[in-house]
């Protein structure tokens, strides 16, 4: 019996160990747009494709979870907004229950928890993303990237990349990654990595940058994501 | 394979309502003549001005337990956003929770509308919760500050009302500092002014009311930013300093009435070093 006779049901192992339903939503996410996560020595960036034709107004990919934690996405949208949402409401507890911002691992874990919580319950089904989450911590004051997987698993890296094309874009960062990295630097890269997988051209209207250093998660301006893109 | 999902467990109120049931308890024991516990109360002035280009609030830094000072330096200038200030008088717990509650919804309401918050939703939000308590929540609060819309003051009481005023105060100290906010108020003053106003309406209450006094705190709230000024000291407010004398007395200043002399014989000795 092929693996894919289990795949009606999240809930049942198929023979060879494997849920197929969290499989199919890591194909989901494959699928998607292409976003790419890389962490600088003094912050991380977030970078993302966000085609949209000439009608359409903008929507934001790239969202910011609480001061210093921001995140984006590939795969489906209104599972994203959903997260998004939640992930803000963890972070405002801890704060109200702690009185400090919620440090990136704990958002990261509580986040992957929520995920895991649709793969193993009845009458629902995974999320259909992948996050990248980042993240500064003040204590001690460093950067922080991490990956959340529909199926629950988190994983932190220092440059990755998600969505359509994300073997040859690992493989890209893997050549062009390094530990000196400056932001800007970064953000260069990252770009650089994302254009990878542009069959169009890239310009300020179908790309979104997201920063995360010691002031905080911030988007780019138009204006800023112009001026680097021109830099390339 | 109905199955709930399990969210996170929280303190929330959703879960069970308000239960009333040791409130009858204290009613029915103070009838029997047992006094409950002395709250700590903020028993204050606090003051709130709006002017031409924002709002002045300020209020004073006594807390007290009864007749005693629990506390010099209590902070009742509370920040809910960077525009939105609020003040509070009355059960001090109480007003750090609710302040603290307040400023967590208003910053998860400004993150997912992409918006900054605005002072009638945060008023919203605390008549909405102060009301489902019936007021024993006591918390008494001005809420003011800056937004799209210009600059607001509201006055929310601990039972769930509130009203919009140019000028307001609240606490133990506000009938002294309301009698100099309405001699002196005028639409359209400076920042000078305003500050000097709300300077001069605190002064009173912490001057006339025992329960207002110590220092004080003042928050400017325009368009551009937030100033917070403090804590300041007014002169009838600063603790005396000690004055030293010398309690030296020249020998035969004191006559001698009678001497007694008893010789002990030493039997034992020992060293306490």
């Amino acid at each position: 019996m092929g693996d894919s006779h289990y795949g009606f049901s999240l809930t049942t192992f198929s023979p060879s160990g494997k849920l197929m339903q969290i499989e199919y939503a890591l194909n989901a996410v494959k699928n998607g747009q292409p976003s790419v996560g890389l962490r600088a020595k003094d912050g991380v960036v977030l970078a993302t494709e966000n085609k949209s034709s000439a009608l359409h107004e903008d929507q934001p990919k790239v969202e910011k979870i609480s001061k210093h934690i921001g995140c984006v996405y590939s795969g489906m949208g209104p599972d994203y907004r959903i997260l998004v949402k939640r992930a803000r409401k963890i972070a405002a507890e801890y704060e109200l229950m702690y009185g400090e911002e919620i440090p990136t691992t704990q958002l990261v874990t509580k986040l992957a928890a929520v995920m895991q919580e649709y793969t193993q319950s009845g009458g629902v089904r995974p999320f259909g993303v992948s996050l990248l989450i980042a993240g500064w911590d003040d204590e001690p004051g460093r950067p922080l990237l991490f990956q959340c997987d529909p199926s629950g698993a988190y994983f932190a890296w220092k440059a990755t990349a998600l969505g359509k094309n994300d073997v040859n874009a690992k493989t890209f960062l893997e050549k062009r990654f390094s530990e000196n990295l400056e932001l800007d630097d970064g953000i260069h890269t990252a770009l650089l990595t994302l254009r990878e997988s542009f069959d169009v051209g890239m310009t300020e209207d179908n790309v979104e940058i997201g920063i995360c250093n010691k002031n905080g998660f911030q988007r780019l301006t138009k204006q800023q994501i112009k001026d680097h893109l021109g830099a390339l | 394979m109905a199955s709930t999902l399990v969210y996170e467990q929280k303190p929330s109120m959703k879960e069970s309502a308000f239960s009333f049931d040791n409130c009858a308890r204290n009613m029915a024991l103070e009838k029997l003549g047992m006094s409950g516990p002395k709250l700590r109360s903020t028993g204050t002035t606090i003051v709130a001005v709006t002017y031409k280009d924002g709002v002045v609030m300020g209020a004073d830094s006594r807390a007290t337990a009864g007749n005693i000072i629990a506390d010099k330096h209590c902070e009742k200038v509370h920040k809910l956003t960077e525009s939105i200030y609020a003040c509070g008088a009355g059960t001090a717990a109480d007003l750090d929770q609710v302040t603290k509650m307040l400023a967590s919804n208003l910053q998860l309401i400004e993150l997912n509308t992409e918006r900054k918050a605005r002072v009638i939703t945060a008023v919203r939000r605390a008549k909405q919760h102060l009301f489902r308590y019936q007021g024993h929540v006591g918390a008494y609060l001005l809420i003011g500050g800056v937004d799209p819309t210009g600059p607001h003051l509201y006055e929310v009481h601990a039972h769930g009302s509130s009203c919009t005023f140019p000028f307001a105060a609240d606490g133990s100290g506000s009938y002294a500092a309301i009698s100099i906010l309405e001699r002196d108020f005028k639409f359209g003053m400076t920042q000078e002014e305003a500050e000097a106003l709300t300077q001069r309406a605190l002064e009173a209450g912490m001057h006339g009311d025992n329960a207002s006094g110590n220092s004080f705190n003042l928050v400017i709230i325009t368009k551009e930013g937030t100033v917070f000024k403090g804590p300041m000291v007014p002169d009838f407010c600063v603790k005396p300093q000690s004055n030293d004398i010398e309690y030296k007395f020249k020998p035969g200043a004191t006559t001698v009435l009678k001497q007694k002399i008893i010789k002990y014989e030493v039997v034992e000795s020992m060293d306490i070093e």
